[in-house]
């Protein structure tokens, strides 16, 4: 499974100020919500409420402990975390299984339903491929980058994403529409093309 | 922003804004030193040793540090907004000023009686601005916080310095719009002696329009707050009924805007064709449409979206 994982709290000066909150806020807001509504597709009331979510869990541990040494990467693995906890409660719609494109790196789903099918069949998969998937497809990032970052070799990395996307693939066939025939992303833009000449 | 990953400011902005009253009101923790144990148990009978001693010594000093901090951050916030009400009575004099200039001016036919209603609400608008950084400087004293001006804020002392503010606003606000109305009264006359065209009383009736809509937004948010206060909502659903007002008088005020520029841009075109304008200025006043219209799509979104959040709290 896709497991939750606790945010590291580097040892750092208690008592958090209101200005130092802000600054800190207004720092991190943009990647912080480039990150969350990438991963949701663009939907942008769901981007809202898992940052607005985030925030407020920061609200609960910063004045206790202090702001973190990278607040940024705090704030992205408890959206992360909050990300997970949403998509495991949630049931999504069947989709189209055209929506949803597995095989090139850096293809995130432009589509709300689409990415909220990816999330929860990320959310139901091992933490490690989970993670392959998501440094992949969501971070477009290659076998070299993600071996060097893991420390493993790049065959190492090429077959865990293999084995990933096998079981996303599974978890995914649950919800995807059986009738709908599986195209790739130039067909299917082939087809909105033809539409649009058309008179 | 435009991107599909950017967030909205509205959001940013809201969001900055609950962040900072939550951080300004809640309750202050104590930090647990590293060396503390970290168990349960043994967390627990540290600090009952820790509490026992501390009260008898420690208790003071940290008290009393406590209190240093908290006066020096209460000094520095009193003396910001003691500088700002000091602007603002400046500025009342010198509206004072100008409105006695004008009186004379009036007197000996040199300025019309517009032209004294104008310096008469610059007057009341500089005495408002006074009246609000009284009210600031006074909830900083109490406080010795940033004022709060969100509509969920809570009471302080058990004076409501956010609805006397709202209330100053409104007076602002009324009187704008009374003005308004008497310059569109006076161009409707000028208007049916030829001496303005049609074009420039809509123009002016728009923008009674609009200052009508802004004294609507702070009746709305005065009427948000008393049901706050009156325990009817709780503070997420206060804040969000005010920014569906504020949205919603966005999209009413546009509304106006894009009927008012489709007609200049229409206007503009039938004078081009009598050789009145140059194409650049009709190409100038469309675009000046299209902007407007984007704009009107994008607050009616906005709208939409919060009054979706309402309704999904409602659920």
């Amino acid at each position: 499974m896709w497991a939750r994982t606790p945010p590291t709290m580097p040892p750092s000066r208690p008592d958090l100020t209101e200005a130092e909150l802000i600054r800190t806020y207004r720092a991190t807001i943009q990647p912080l919500y480039r990150y969350v509504s990438r991963r949701v597709g663009g939907d942008r009331a769901l981007a809202e409420d898992l940052v607005q979510d985030t925030w407020m869990r920061a609200l609960d541990a910063w004045p206790a402990r202090g702001v973190p040494d990278q607040p940024l990467a705090w704030l992205i693995r408890v959206a992360r975390n909050t990300m997970v906890s949403h998509f495991r409660r949630i049931q999504p719609e069947s989709v189209d299984p055209a929506s949803i494109e597995l095989e090139a790196p850096g293809s995130v789903p432009d589509d709300p339903d689409a990415a909220a099918a990816v999330n929860w069949g990320l959310a139901r998969l091992r933490r490690t491929h989970a993670d392959v998937l998501e440094a992949f497809y969501f971070d477009a990032k290659g076998l070299r980058e993600i071996a060097a970052e893991t420390g493993t070799s790049e065959r190492a990395v090429e077959g865990r994403l293999r084995r990933a996307r096998q079981k996303l693939k599974h978890k995914l066939a649950k919800i995807l529409r059986p009738d709908s025939p599986r195209r790739s992303t130039s067909q299917r833009r082939d087809t909105v093309l033809k539409e649009r000449i058309t008179p | 922003m435009t991107g599909t990953h950017e967030p909205r400011e509205e959001f940013v902005a809201a969001l900055e804004s609950r962040l900072a009253t939550r951080a300004r009101f809640r309750p202050r923790h104590a930090a647990l030193p590293a060396w503390l144990p970290q168990s349960r148990t043994a967390l627990a009978a540290a600090a009952s040793l820790v509490i026992v001693t501390s009260m008898a010594v420690g208790g003071a000093a940290v008290a009393f540090a406590y209190q240093a901090q908290s006066a020096e951050g209460r000094q520095i916030l009193t003396e910001a907004y003691t500088q700002r009400l000091q602007l603002a009575q400046k500025r009342l004099e010198l509206a004072q000023k100008l409105l006695s200039d004008m009186q004379t001016r009036v007197e000996i036919g040199a300025a019309n009686r517009m032209e004294l209603v104008d310096a008469q609400l610059k007057v009341l608008t500089a005495r408002a601005e006074v009246e609000s950084g009284q009210l600031l400087l006074e909830e900083v004293r109490l406080t010795g916080l940033e004022p709060v001006n969100l509509v969920s804020a809570p009471l302080v002392s058990g004076r409501d310095f956010v609805l006397q503010r709202l209330s100053v606003d409104y007076n602002v606000a009324t009187q704008t719009y009374q003005t308004e109305l008497k310059h569109l009264e006076q161009l409707q006359q000028r208007v049916a002696v030829g001496m303005a065209d049609s074009f420039d009383l809509a123009t002016s009736q728009a923008l009674a329009n609009e200052r009508r809509m802004m004294v609507e937004g702070i009746e709305r948010k005065l009427a948000i707050r008393q049901d706050f206060l009156a325990h009817k909502i709780d503070a997420g659903l206060a804040d969000l009924r005010v920014l569906e007002a504020e949205a919603d008088q966005r999209v009413k005020i546009l509304t106006g805007k894009v009927e008012l520029s489709k007609r200049e841009a229409g206007r503009l075109l039938a004078r081009v064709q009598t050789g009145g304008a140059q194409q650049l200025e009709a190409a100038e006043a469309s675009i000046r449409q299209l902007a407007i219209e984007y704009e009107l799509s994008k607050a009616t979104y906005d709208l939409t979206l919060i009054r979706k959040q309402i309704a999904q709290r409602g659920r």
